[in-house]
């Protein structure tokens, strides 16, 4: 077996480990879970902010900062001219700097401009997201509730299925209305007829979210008595 | 009172960048196209996106300053539970480490695969410049000059990953074929006497273009095929497929498991919309397995249509109202009207 080989080994070794060590927290928090669960926060924290690095600050910001965008050929041409605008980007970046401010007992406050900052564009960036995305969504929702095939035949199932699309989203909008009062109301007495209709919805969402869990509890109790047991077997030359 | 005043001048400052931060995305929403790019915002959109990315991307390290001072303190002074703390600082410290190094090690590899597709990208280059007469060194000059270089970035080639102790695989057979392709090419040159770019020229151009890029692609595959063998990559590989993602997995697995345990004794059949709640679960679970054709051949139709119909249109009603919601929160957090406390003084 070639060393790539006995490091695959190894790897699905620790993963089975982990794996088993995770699941048995079904039985009882114990230290071999915590210990586990600690290793995985530390290799989740260390590994994104070097993805912030590789994949975004240094192609996108520091590279063309620096120049290293640009290749020269041969006979002392560049393949495209350097822009000095892209040191603008330090701009920015001594901006966010601020961020560290945060530690500081007495100018803290200027970590809060740079939070403030980033909370005003998320705040105007979820507004253009609604006026992009949602209203759209809303448009799309009031389906035609007669329809009519190429030939001119009605078509009754797509008809239904738009009836109910339209009244469930109506039924259970309203069920969420409480800007006025709905006592003796039509709005008032519509309002119950929303919860059922919302309950199958959550029904819905249970059943999906359960059957996506199962399957990759599936795939890890596969994986541990095909992958982790085959390498444990060949490791430890148990046949 | 006066240092009341600087409070109040603070707090003002904080608004002021808050409203900032906005206005630039919302301009950007409101104004029309034509507008836009009158004023020359549509090709500076990407920089500037990616400007206030780098704004957030600075954060970076607020994360590890945290975890390595609460988890740092807690080995040092071998409080209870160090040794998790330990795993912790290991784990975060190791993937650091490694995965500095693999990058390090695909920068030089690029860096080498980048002279390569120099010899295509100036081939190309001198083309386009000729046909568009736009000003350049002499075309017998820069003729020469790609010659020179592709030949001395062969030599290198055969020093490096061609020479003779390396071991051999189809991926370098294809590549010694790629080089040899491109030293043939290189070592014909046209008799170029003008200026002006002749037919023959052009298409010797392309063909050391085409070479160079086959060449390029070779040394890539190459390459990749290197660096699976590294250490580096294997450390790599070690703590991101066999720790982080089958940890990863393992966790959401087990969330399976308390959401049906936790369902079996909190979900009591004791009401119509109880039971409506659990007819839909039911039929949404034996509708994606094998067990629900079983039961009823309509089972996977009705969960289809479970999923479509009533479950589409009550969920995009949740998300229309929490759609509004957010866009009244959004307003309020960009004028500064939700978070006035976050901009005003503490105490």
């Amino acid at each position: 077996m070639g060393s790539s080989g006995t490091w695959q080994l190894y790897s699905v070794l620790v993963g089975g480990l982990g794996t088993l060590a995770i699941f048995s927290f079904l039985i009882k928090e114990n230290p071999l879970y915590r210990f586990f669960e600690h290793l995985f926060i530390g290799i989740a924290a260390g590994l994104g902010p070097m993805l912030v690095i590789r994949d975004f600050l240094w192609p996108t910001i520091l590279a063309p900062m620096f120049g290293d965008n640009v290749t020269a050929f041969p006979d002392g041409t560049l393949s495209e001219p350097y822009q000095p605008l892209y040191l603008l980007y330090i701009v920015p970046m001594l901006f966010g700097c601020l961020y560290y401010f945060i530690y500081s007992r007495r100018n803290a406050w200027l970590a809060k401009i740079v939070i403030g900052f980033t909370l005003g564009a998320s705040g105007a960036l979820a507004i253009r997201g609604f006026f992009g995305e949602v209203l759209p969504q809303i448009f799309g929702s009031f389906k035609p509730l007669v329809v009519l095939s190429e030939a001119g035949g009605f078509e009754i199932v797509e008809s239904l299925n738009n009836i109910i699309f339209v009244a469930t989203l109506l039924l259970v909008l309203n069920y969420f209305f409480f800007t006025f009062g709905r006592e003796g109301s039509v709005q008032g007495k519509a309002a119950p007829l929303g919860r059922p209709l919302l309950m199958v919805c959550f029904g819905a969402f249970f059943g999906s979210t359960v059957m996506a869990r199962l399957a990759l509890l599936v795939e890890r109790v596969q994986f541990i008595s095909d992958d982790w047991l085959s390498a444990v077997r060949v490791l430890f030359g148990l046949g | 009172m006066e240092v009341r005043q600087a409070a109040d001048r603070r707090a003002q400052i904080i608004r002021l960048f808050t409203l900032l931060g906005g206005v630039y995305f919302f301009a950007y929403f409101l104004l029309p196209e034509s507008a836009i790019e009158a004023i020359g915002l549509k090709e500076r959109q990407e920089p500037i996106s990616n400007g206030f990315i780098a704004i957030g991307a600075m954060a970076i390290g607020l994360g590890l300053l945290n975890l390595v001072s609460a988890h740092g303190s807690r080995l040092a002074f071998r409080k209870k539970g160090w040794v998790y703390s330990l795993a912790l600082l290991s784990g975060l410290f190791s993937m650091i480490v490694v995965t500095a190094l693999q990058w390090r090690q695909s920068l030089g590899a690029t860096a080498e695969l980048r002279k390569i597709q120099v010899v295509s990208d100036f081939a190309q280059r001198i083309s386009q410049d000729a046909e568009g007469q736009k000003p350049a060194p002499p075309l017998s000059t820069r003729i020469e000059a790609l010659q020179r270089y592709a030949s001395e970035q062969l030599s290198a080639l055969d020093v490096g990953a061609l020479s003779p102790g390396t071991s051999d695989s189809p991926l370098r057979g294809e590549l010694r074929q790629s080089a040899q392709a491109l030293r043939e090419k290189i070592s014909v040159a046209p008799a170029e006497s003008g200026e002006a770019l002749t037919p023959p020229t052009k298409e010797w151009l392309e063909a050391v273009a085409k070479a160079g890029s086959k060449l390029g692609a070779a040394l890539s595959a190459y390459q990749r095929e290197l660096a699976s063998g590294t250490t580096v990559q294997q450390l790599y590989s070690l703590l991101y497929e066999g720790v982080f993602t089958q940890l990863g997995a393992a966790m959401f697995a087990l969330l399976g498991v308390y959401i049906a345990s936790a369902a079996f004794r909190a979900f009591r059949i004791r009401t119509v919309e109880s039971a409506l709640m659990m007819t839909a679960a039911l039929v949404v679970m034996l509708g994606q397995i094998s067990l629900g054709r079983m039961v009823s051949d309509q089972l996977p139709e009705l969960r289809q249509w479970l999923l479509e119909v009533p479950n589409s249109a009550a969920f995009r009603a949740i998300r229309l109202g929490a759609a509004v919601a957010g866009l009244m929160l959004a307003i309020r957090m960009w004028l500064s009207i939700e978070s006035r406390s976050f901009s005003s003084r503490k105490k």
